[in-house]
Protein backbone atom coordinates (compact mmCIF):
# COMPACT_ATOMS: atom_id res chain seq x y z
CA UNK A 1 0.00 0.00 0.00
CA UNK A 2 1.05 3.42 -0.79
CA UNK A 3 0.04 6.71 0.74
CA UNK A 4 1.70 9.79 -1.13
CA UNK A 5 0.16 13.40 -1.94
CA UNK A 6 2.15 13.50 -5.03
CA UNK A 7 1.19 11.51 -8.68
CA UNK A 8 4.75 11.66 -9.33
CA UNK A 9 6.14 10.24 -6.51
CA UNK A 10 3.15 7.69 -5.95
CA UNK A 11 3.15 6.28 -9.85
CA UNK A 12 7.08 6.57 -10.07
CA UNK A 13 7.50 4.34 -6.69
CA UNK A 14 4.59 1.94 -8.28
CA UNK A 15 6.27 1.17 -11.72
CA UNK A 16 9.26 -0.05 -9.42
CA UNK A 17 8.24 -2.02 -7.20
CA UNK A 18 5.83 -3.47 -9.58
CA UNK A 19 9.13 -4.29 -12.16
CA UNK A 20 10.07 -6.81 -9.58
CA UNK A 21 7.99 -10.16 -9.79
CA UNK A 22 8.04 -10.42 -5.57
CA UNK A 23 5.86 -7.20 -4.57
CA UNK A 24 2.97 -5.28 -6.48
CA UNK A 25 1.54 -2.36 -5.47
CA UNK A 26 -2.39 -3.40 -4.52
CA UNK A 27 -3.90 0.43 -3.02
CA UNK A 28 -2.87 3.66 -3.73
CA UNK A 29 -3.86 6.94 -1.43
CA UNK A 30 -3.19 10.40 -2.03
CA UNK A 31 -4.45 11.56 1.27
CA UNK A 32 -5.35 9.89 4.75
CA UNK A 33 -9.29 9.92 4.36
CA UNK A 34 -10.74 6.35 4.51
CA UNK A 35 -7.39 4.96 4.92
CA UNK A 36 -8.09 3.61 8.44
CA UNK A 37 -11.14 1.67 7.01
CA UNK A 38 -8.90 0.06 3.99
CA UNK A 39 -6.02 -0.50 6.79
CA UNK A 40 -8.68 -2.81 9.00
CA UNK A 41 -9.94 -4.51 6.35
CA UNK A 42 -7.21 -5.47 4.02
CA UNK A 43 -4.47 -5.59 6.31
CA UNK A 44 -1.98 -5.02 3.82
CA UNK A 45 1.88 -6.80 3.73
CA UNK A 46 4.16 -3.37 3.71
CA UNK A 47 2.70 0.25 4.31
CA UNK A 48 4.65 3.14 2.10
CA UNK A 49 3.36 6.28 4.05
CA UNK A 50 4.76 9.90 3.09
CA UNK A 51 5.18 11.17 6.78
CA UNK A 52 4.02 15.13 5.74
CA UNK A 53 0.57 13.69 5.66
CA UNK A 54 -0.03 14.25 9.50
CA UNK A 55 2.07 17.32 9.90
CA UNK A 56 4.83 18.01 11.29
CA UNK A 57 3.21 18.79 15.18
CA UNK A 58 1.01 15.36 14.79
CA UNK A 59 3.10 13.69 17.65
CA UNK A 60 0.12 10.65 17.28
CA UNK A 61 1.32 7.07 16.35
CA UNK A 62 0.90 6.61 12.93
CA UNK A 63 -0.22 2.95 13.26
CA UNK A 64 -2.64 3.41 16.42
CA UNK A 65 -4.56 6.47 14.29
CA UNK A 66 -4.43 4.37 11.09
CA UNK A 67 -5.15 0.80 12.71
CA UNK A 68 -1.92 -0.57 11.37
CA UNK A 69 -1.24 -3.90 12.57
CA UNK A 70 2.08 -4.30 14.53
CA UNK A 71 3.59 -6.75 12.44
CA UNK A 72 3.12 -4.87 9.09
CA UNK A 73 5.96 -2.90 8.41
CA UNK A 74 5.52 0.77 8.17
CA UNK A 75 8.16 2.42 5.44
CA UNK A 76 8.56 6.20 5.11
CA UNK A 77 8.89 8.35 2.10
CA UNK A 78 11.23 11.14 2.80
CA UNK A 79 12.06 13.97 0.87
CA UNK A 80 11.59 17.01 3.21
CA UNK A 81 12.66 16.85 6.53
CA UNK A 82 10.88 15.24 9.15
CA UNK A 83 11.63 15.13 13.45
CA UNK A 84 13.18 12.46 14.63
CA UNK A 85 10.32 12.03 16.86
CA UNK A 86 7.93 11.07 13.43
CA UNK A 87 10.80 9.14 11.78
CA UNK A 88 11.30 6.51 15.03
CA UNK A 89 8.30 5.25 13.65
CA UNK A 90 8.58 3.48 10.84
CA UNK A 91 10.56 0.21 10.18
CA UNK A 92 13.00 1.55 7.31
CA UNK A 93 12.74 4.73 4.68
CA UNK A 94 12.94 5.09 1.26
CA UNK A 95 14.66 8.57 -0.03
CA UNK A 96 13.79 10.06 -2.96
CA UNK A 97 17.39 9.88 -4.17
CA UNK A 98 17.44 6.13 -4.02
CA UNK A 99 17.64 4.12 -7.11
CA UNK A 100 15.71 0.97 -7.72
CA UNK A 101 17.82 -1.68 -6.29
CA UNK A 102 17.98 0.17 -3.18
CA UNK A 103 14.25 0.24 -3.09
CA UNK A 104 13.89 -2.78 -3.84
CA UNK A 105 16.54 -4.30 -1.38
CA UNK A 106 14.77 -2.47 1.52
CA UNK A 107 11.39 -4.17 1.20
CA UNK A 108 13.03 -7.37 0.98
CA UNK A 109 14.76 -7.32 4.16
CA UNK A 110 11.55 -5.67 5.49
CA UNK A 111 9.59 -8.95 3.98
CA UNK A 112 12.05 -11.83 5.36
CA UNK A 113 12.40 -9.75 8.62
CA UNK A 114 8.54 -10.59 9.29
CA UNK A 115 8.38 -14.06 7.75
CA UNK A 116 11.38 -14.78 10.45
CA UNK A 117 9.44 -13.44 13.27
CA UNK A 118 6.60 -14.80 12.82
CA UNK A 119 8.16 -17.97 12.11
CA UNK A 120 9.42 -18.04 15.76
CA UNK A 121 6.76 -16.20 17.09
CA UNK A 122 5.65 -18.84 19.73
CA UNK A 123 2.30 -20.12 18.98
CA UNK A 124 0.70 -20.45 22.33
CA UNK A 125 -1.32 -17.75 23.10
CA UNK A 126 -1.04 -15.00 25.26
CA UNK A 127 -2.97 -14.21 27.86
CA UNK A 128 -5.10 -11.78 26.98
CA UNK A 129 -5.93 -13.82 23.90
CA UNK A 130 -6.95 -16.77 26.39
CA UNK A 131 -9.28 -15.01 27.91
CA UNK A 132 -10.27 -13.31 24.36
CA UNK A 133 -10.84 -16.91 23.14
CA UNK A 134 -12.99 -18.00 26.32
CA UNK A 135 -15.41 -14.98 25.86
CA UNK A 136 -15.28 -15.93 22.03
CA UNK A 137 -16.29 -19.70 22.96
CA UNK A 138 -18.66 -18.76 25.36
CA UNK A 139 -20.20 -16.95 22.39
CA UNK A 140 -20.08 -12.97 23.25
CA UNK A 141 -20.23 -10.12 20.56
CA UNK A 142 -17.05 -8.29 19.74
CA UNK A 143 -19.00 -5.32 21.03
CA UNK A 144 -19.43 -7.37 24.57
CA UNK A 145 -16.17 -8.36 24.96
CA UNK A 146 -14.43 -5.07 24.10
CA UNK A 147 -17.03 -3.95 27.16
CA UNK A 148 -15.87 -6.07 29.32
CA UNK A 149 -12.08 -5.81 28.96
CA UNK A 150 -12.68 -1.66 28.43
CA UNK A 151 -10.62 -2.19 25.40
CA UNK A 152 -12.04 -1.36 21.28
CA UNK A 153 -13.51 -3.63 19.09
CA UNK A 154 -10.54 -2.89 17.09
CA UNK A 155 -8.48 -4.21 19.07
CA UNK A 156 -10.78 -7.22 19.68
CA UNK A 157 -10.97 -7.66 16.22
CA UNK A 158 -6.78 -6.97 15.71
CA UNK A 159 -6.52 -10.24 18.74
CA UNK A 160 -9.09 -12.25 16.99
CA UNK A 161 -6.81 -12.68 13.95
CA UNK A 162 -3.86 -13.39 16.25
CA UNK A 163 -5.63 -16.20 17.61
CA UNK A 164 -7.02 -17.42 14.38
CA UNK A 165 -3.23 -17.17 13.02
CA UNK A 166 -1.74 -19.01 16.02
CA UNK A 167 -4.44 -21.94 16.29
CA UNK A 168 -5.44 -22.45 12.33
CA UNK A 169 -8.66 -22.34 13.49
CA UNK A 170 -11.29 -19.92 12.06
CA UNK A 171 -14.86 -20.69 13.01
CA UNK A 172 -16.50 -19.80 16.35
CA UNK A 173 -17.70 -23.32 17.26
CA UNK A 174 -14.41 -24.70 16.28
CA UNK A 175 -12.65 -22.48 18.56
CA UNK A 176 -14.91 -23.64 20.95
CA UNK A 177 -13.86 -26.95 20.62
CA UNK A 178 -10.34 -25.59 20.92
CA UNK A 179 -10.93 -24.46 24.56
CA UNK A 180 -12.33 -27.05 25.66
CA UNK A 181 -9.73 -29.25 24.74
CA UNK A 182 -7.20 -26.65 26.36
CA UNK A 183 -9.45 -26.60 29.53
CA UNK A 184 -10.19 -23.04 29.33
CA UNK A 185 -14.19 -23.46 29.64
CA UNK A 186 -16.26 -26.33 30.74
CA UNK A 187 -19.06 -27.65 27.82
CA UNK A 188 -21.64 -25.92 31.29
CA UNK A 189 -19.97 -22.54 30.09
CA UNK A 190 -21.64 -22.74 26.67
CA UNK A 191 -24.58 -24.20 27.20
CA UNK B 1 -1.89 -45.08 -18.19
CA UNK B 2 -1.19 -42.74 -15.47
CA UNK B 3 -3.55 -39.70 -13.42
CA UNK B 4 -3.48 -36.92 -16.33
CA UNK B 5 -4.70 -39.22 -19.35
CA UNK B 6 -7.12 -37.50 -21.41
CA UNK B 7 -10.17 -40.08 -21.43
CA UNK B 8 -11.75 -40.32 -24.26
CA UNK B 9 -15.15 -42.44 -25.12
CA UNK B 10 -13.25 -45.31 -27.02
CA UNK B 11 -11.60 -46.52 -24.02
CA UNK B 12 -12.42 -49.39 -22.19
CA UNK B 13 -14.78 -48.17 -19.26
CA UNK B 14 -12.78 -51.06 -16.80
CA UNK B 15 -10.01 -48.70 -17.72
CA UNK B 16 -10.40 -45.94 -16.40
CA UNK B 17 -11.11 -46.61 -12.76
CA UNK B 18 -7.52 -48.06 -12.67
CA UNK B 19 -6.33 -44.54 -13.93
CA UNK B 20 -8.27 -42.72 -11.07
CA UNK B 21 -10.48 -44.54 -8.28
CA UNK B 22 -12.44 -41.65 -8.37
CA UNK B 23 -14.08 -42.48 -11.93
CA UNK B 24 -15.86 -45.05 -9.58
CA UNK B 25 -17.80 -42.61 -8.49
CA UNK B 26 -18.27 -40.62 -11.07
CA UNK B 27 -19.45 -43.96 -13.11
CA UNK B 28 -21.98 -44.98 -10.03
CA UNK B 29 -22.95 -41.64 -10.13
CA UNK B 30 -24.52 -41.52 -13.64
CA UNK B 31 -26.76 -44.24 -12.48
CA UNK B 32 -23.95 -47.10 -14.30
CA UNK B 33 -23.68 -50.20 -12.80
CA UNK B 34 -20.72 -52.17 -12.44
CA UNK B 35 -19.65 -55.24 -14.46
CA UNK B 36 -19.72 -54.19 -17.96
CA UNK B 37 -16.94 -56.46 -19.05
CA UNK B 38 -14.72 -55.07 -21.97
CA UNK B 39 -17.35 -52.58 -23.53
CA UNK B 40 -15.62 -48.79 -24.27
CA UNK B 41 -17.03 -45.91 -22.80
CA UNK B 42 -19.11 -45.39 -25.47
CA UNK B 43 -21.30 -48.28 -25.50
CA UNK B 44 -21.67 -48.43 -21.87
CA UNK B 45 -22.93 -45.00 -21.99
CA UNK B 46 -25.69 -45.87 -24.96
CA UNK B 47 -26.87 -48.61 -23.19
CA UNK B 48 -27.28 -46.76 -20.03
CA UNK B 49 -28.74 -43.40 -21.55
CA UNK B 50 -26.01 -41.15 -20.37
CA UNK B 51 -24.43 -38.67 -23.30
CA UNK B 52 -20.93 -40.00 -23.61
CA UNK B 53 -19.47 -36.75 -23.89
CA UNK B 54 -20.99 -35.07 -20.59
CA UNK B 55 -19.44 -38.42 -19.20
CA UNK B 56 -16.18 -38.09 -20.81
CA UNK B 57 -15.87 -34.07 -19.56
CA UNK B 58 -16.60 -35.15 -16.26
CA UNK B 59 -14.03 -37.46 -15.84
CA UNK B 60 -11.32 -34.93 -17.48
CA UNK B 61 -12.81 -31.95 -15.42
CA UNK B 62 -11.56 -34.53 -12.69
CA UNK B 63 -8.55 -35.93 -13.40
CA UNK B 64 -7.18 -32.12 -14.41
CA UNK B 65 -6.15 -33.59 -17.29
CA UNK B 66 -7.69 -30.54 -19.48
CA UNK B 67 -9.21 -27.12 -19.36
CA UNK B 68 -12.34 -27.17 -20.44
CA UNK B 69 -12.83 -25.87 -23.44
CA UNK B 70 -16.11 -24.31 -24.50
CA UNK B 71 -16.87 -26.72 -27.23
CA UNK B 72 -17.63 -28.97 -24.14
CA UNK B 73 -20.68 -27.00 -22.84
CA UNK B 74 -23.41 -28.61 -24.50
CA UNK B 75 -26.71 -28.08 -22.90
CA UNK B 76 -28.82 -30.96 -24.14
CA UNK B 77 -27.63 -32.87 -21.32
CA UNK B 78 -27.67 -31.02 -18.45
CA UNK B 79 -30.33 -32.60 -16.47
CA UNK B 80 -28.18 -35.61 -16.83
CA UNK B 81 -25.73 -33.37 -14.80
CA UNK B 82 -28.05 -32.29 -12.25
CA UNK B 83 -28.74 -35.63 -11.62
CA UNK B 84 -25.32 -36.68 -11.19
CA UNK B 85 -24.92 -33.81 -8.57
CA UNK B 86 -27.89 -35.13 -6.85
CA UNK B 87 -26.63 -38.45 -6.58
CA UNK B 88 -23.44 -36.84 -5.23
CA UNK B 89 -25.72 -34.89 -2.84
CA UNK B 90 -27.31 -38.41 -2.02
CA UNK B 91 -24.08 -40.29 -1.45
CA UNK B 92 -22.73 -37.36 1.44
CA UNK B 93 -25.84 -37.38 2.97
CA UNK B 94 -25.96 -41.65 3.37
CA UNK B 95 -22.04 -42.39 3.15
CA UNK B 96 -19.85 -39.91 3.50
CA UNK B 97 -21.17 -37.64 6.41
CA UNK B 98 -22.64 -40.91 8.92
CA UNK B 99 -19.10 -42.79 7.79
CA UNK B 100 -17.23 -39.26 9.37
CA UNK B 101 -19.54 -39.00 12.84
CA UNK B 102 -19.06 -42.86 13.59
CA UNK B 103 -15.31 -41.95 13.18
CA UNK B 104 -15.74 -38.74 15.78
CA UNK B 105 -18.01 -40.86 18.01
CA UNK B 106 -15.09 -43.66 18.38
CA UNK B 107 -12.16 -41.25 18.52
CA UNK B 108 -14.21 -38.83 21.26
CA UNK B 109 -15.42 -41.38 23.33
CA UNK B 110 -11.60 -42.04 24.19
CA UNK B 111 -11.99 -38.88 25.88
CA UNK B 112 -13.61 -36.84 28.55
CA UNK B 113 -17.26 -35.86 28.43
CA UNK B 114 -16.48 -32.35 27.39
CA UNK B 115 -14.38 -33.03 24.93
CA UNK B 116 -16.72 -36.03 23.64
CA UNK B 117 -19.95 -33.43 23.53
CA UNK B 118 -18.19 -30.29 21.87
CA UNK B 119 -16.78 -32.60 19.41
CA UNK B 120 -20.46 -34.55 18.60
CA UNK B 121 -22.02 -30.98 18.62
CA UNK B 122 -19.31 -29.63 16.63
CA UNK B 123 -20.10 -31.82 13.69
CA UNK B 124 -23.61 -32.07 13.94
CA UNK B 125 -23.82 -27.86 13.57
CA UNK B 126 -21.48 -29.02 10.19
CA UNK B 127 -23.64 -31.76 9.26
CA UNK B 128 -26.86 -29.02 9.68
CA UNK B 129 -25.06 -26.36 7.22
CA UNK B 130 -23.80 -29.04 4.93
CA UNK B 131 -27.24 -30.35 4.63
CA UNK B 132 -28.84 -26.57 4.45
CA UNK B 133 -26.65 -25.84 1.25
CA UNK B 134 -27.46 -29.16 -0.29
CA UNK B 135 -31.29 -28.72 -0.17
CA UNK B 136 -30.76 -24.85 -1.08
CA UNK B 137 -29.23 -26.73 -4.42
CA UNK B 138 -31.83 -29.35 -4.94
CA UNK B 139 -35.15 -26.81 -4.15
CA UNK B 140 -33.76 -23.93 -6.02
CA UNK B 141 -30.98 -24.06 -8.24
CA UNK B 142 -32.26 -27.53 -9.59
CA UNK B 143 -35.88 -26.71 -10.34
CA UNK B 144 -34.96 -23.45 -11.98
CA UNK B 145 -32.26 -25.18 -14.51
CA UNK B 146 -35.31 -27.82 -15.21
CA UNK B 147 -37.65 -24.87 -15.77
CA UNK B 148 -35.00 -23.33 -17.82
CA UNK B 149 -34.82 -26.19 -19.72
CA UNK B 150 -38.99 -26.38 -20.17
CA UNK B 151 -38.51 -23.23 -21.83
CA UNK B 152 -39.60 -21.38 -18.31
CA UNK B 153 -37.84 -18.09 -17.37
CA UNK B 154 -38.60 -17.64 -13.76
CA UNK B 155 -37.79 -13.76 -13.03
CA UNK B 156 -36.54 -14.34 -9.41
CA UNK B 157 -33.59 -16.51 -9.85
CA UNK B 158 -30.22 -16.52 -11.86
CA UNK B 159 -27.25 -18.15 -11.95
CA UNK B 160 -24.95 -15.62 -11.14
CA UNK B 161 -26.86 -15.66 -7.44
CA UNK B 162 -25.61 -19.27 -7.56
CA UNK B 163 -22.50 -18.17 -5.51
CA UNK B 164 -19.93 -20.09 -3.17
CA UNK B 165 -22.49 -21.17 -0.04
CA UNK B 166 -19.21 -23.41 0.56
CA UNK B 167 -17.31 -20.64 2.35
CA UNK B 168 -17.89 -21.77 6.25
CA UNK B 169 -18.65 -25.52 5.45
CA UNK B 170 -15.01 -25.59 3.94
CA UNK B 171 -13.90 -23.36 7.06
CA UNK B 172 -15.35 -25.81 9.61
CA UNK B 173 -13.86 -29.05 7.70
CA UNK B 174 -10.61 -27.31 7.75
CA UNK B 175 -10.81 -26.39 11.73
CA UNK B 176 -11.91 -29.87 12.16
CA UNK B 177 -8.56 -31.47 10.55
CA UNK B 178 -6.82 -29.08 12.80
CA UNK B 179 -7.95 -29.74 15.79
CA UNK B 180 -7.48 -33.72 15.19
CA UNK B 181 -4.33 -32.97 13.69
CA UNK B 182 -2.37 -30.10 16.35
CA UNK B 183 -4.36 -31.07 19.22
CA UNK B 184 -5.67 -33.86 20.50
CA UNK B 185 -2.55 -34.96 21.80
CA UNK B 186 -3.63 -38.85 23.56
CA UNK B 187 -1.27 -41.25 21.75
CA UNK B 188 -3.24 -44.25 22.81
CA UNK B 189 -5.90 -42.86 20.37
CA UNK B 190 -3.47 -42.69 17.35
CA UNK B 191 -5.68 -45.15 15.17
CA UNK B 192 -8.96 -43.59 15.39
CA UNK B 193 -7.36 -40.12 14.90
CA UNK B 194 -5.69 -41.79 11.63
CA UNK B 195 -9.25 -43.13 10.67
CA UNK B 196 -11.30 -39.94 11.36
CA UNK B 197 -8.38 -38.04 9.36
CA UNK B 198 -8.76 -40.42 6.35
CA UNK B 199 -12.44 -39.58 6.09
CA UNK B 200 -12.27 -36.04 6.40
CA UNK B 201 -9.70 -35.80 4.11
CA UNK B 202 -11.76 -38.21 1.53
CA UNK B 203 -14.55 -35.95 1.86
CA UNK B 204 -12.55 -32.38 1.35
CA UNK B 205 -11.40 -34.19 -2.02
CA UNK B 206 -15.01 -35.90 -3.08
CA UNK B 207 -16.53 -31.41 -2.06
CA UNK B 208 -13.43 -30.07 -4.15
CA UNK B 209 -14.25 -31.88 -7.15
CA UNK B 210 -17.93 -31.93 -6.67
CA UNK B 211 -17.47 -27.64 -6.60
CA UNK B 212 -14.88 -27.67 -9.82
CA UNK B 213 -17.87 -29.57 -11.85
CA UNK B 214 -20.47 -27.22 -10.69
CA UNK B 215 -18.05 -23.50 -11.38
CA UNK B 216 -16.43 -24.99 -14.68
CA UNK B 217 -19.41 -27.13 -16.10
CA UNK B 218 -22.76 -26.67 -14.74
CA UNK B 219 -22.50 -22.73 -13.99
CA UNK B 220 -21.40 -22.29 -17.36
CA UNK B 221 -23.93 -24.13 -19.31
CA UNK B 222 -26.89 -22.82 -16.85
CA UNK B 223 -25.46 -19.21 -18.32
CA UNK B 224 -25.76 -20.49 -22.03
CA UNK B 225 -29.14 -21.64 -21.19
CA UNK B 226 -30.02 -18.57 -19.80
CA UNK B 227 -29.10 -16.25 -23.25
CA UNK B 228 -30.43 -18.66 -25.42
Amino acid sequence: MIVEPSPIVQEGLRKIIEATPEFSVEWTFYDTNRLKEHCLSHNPDIVIFNPSLIGMSAKNSIRHTFEIDDETPLVAIIYSFFDNEILSQFDAEIGINDNNTRIINKLQTLKNDTASKSKTESESLSDRENEILVAIAKGMTNKEIAEKYYISIHTVISHRKNIVKKTGIKTVSGLTVYALLNNLISYDDIE
Amino acid sequence: MHKNTIISADMKMADIIHIDLYNLFIINRFGIRLGFGDKTIKEVCEKENVDHRLFTTVCNINNSATNISKTDIHTEHILQLVEFLKNSHDYYRKIRLPEVKRSIFNLSKGYDANTEKALGHFFDEYIKEFKNHIEYEESTVFPYIKGLCEGKKSGEFSIDKFEDHHDNIEEKLSDLKNIIIKYMSKPEHDLQKLDLLDKLFQLQDDLDRHTKIEDLLLTPMVMKLEVM
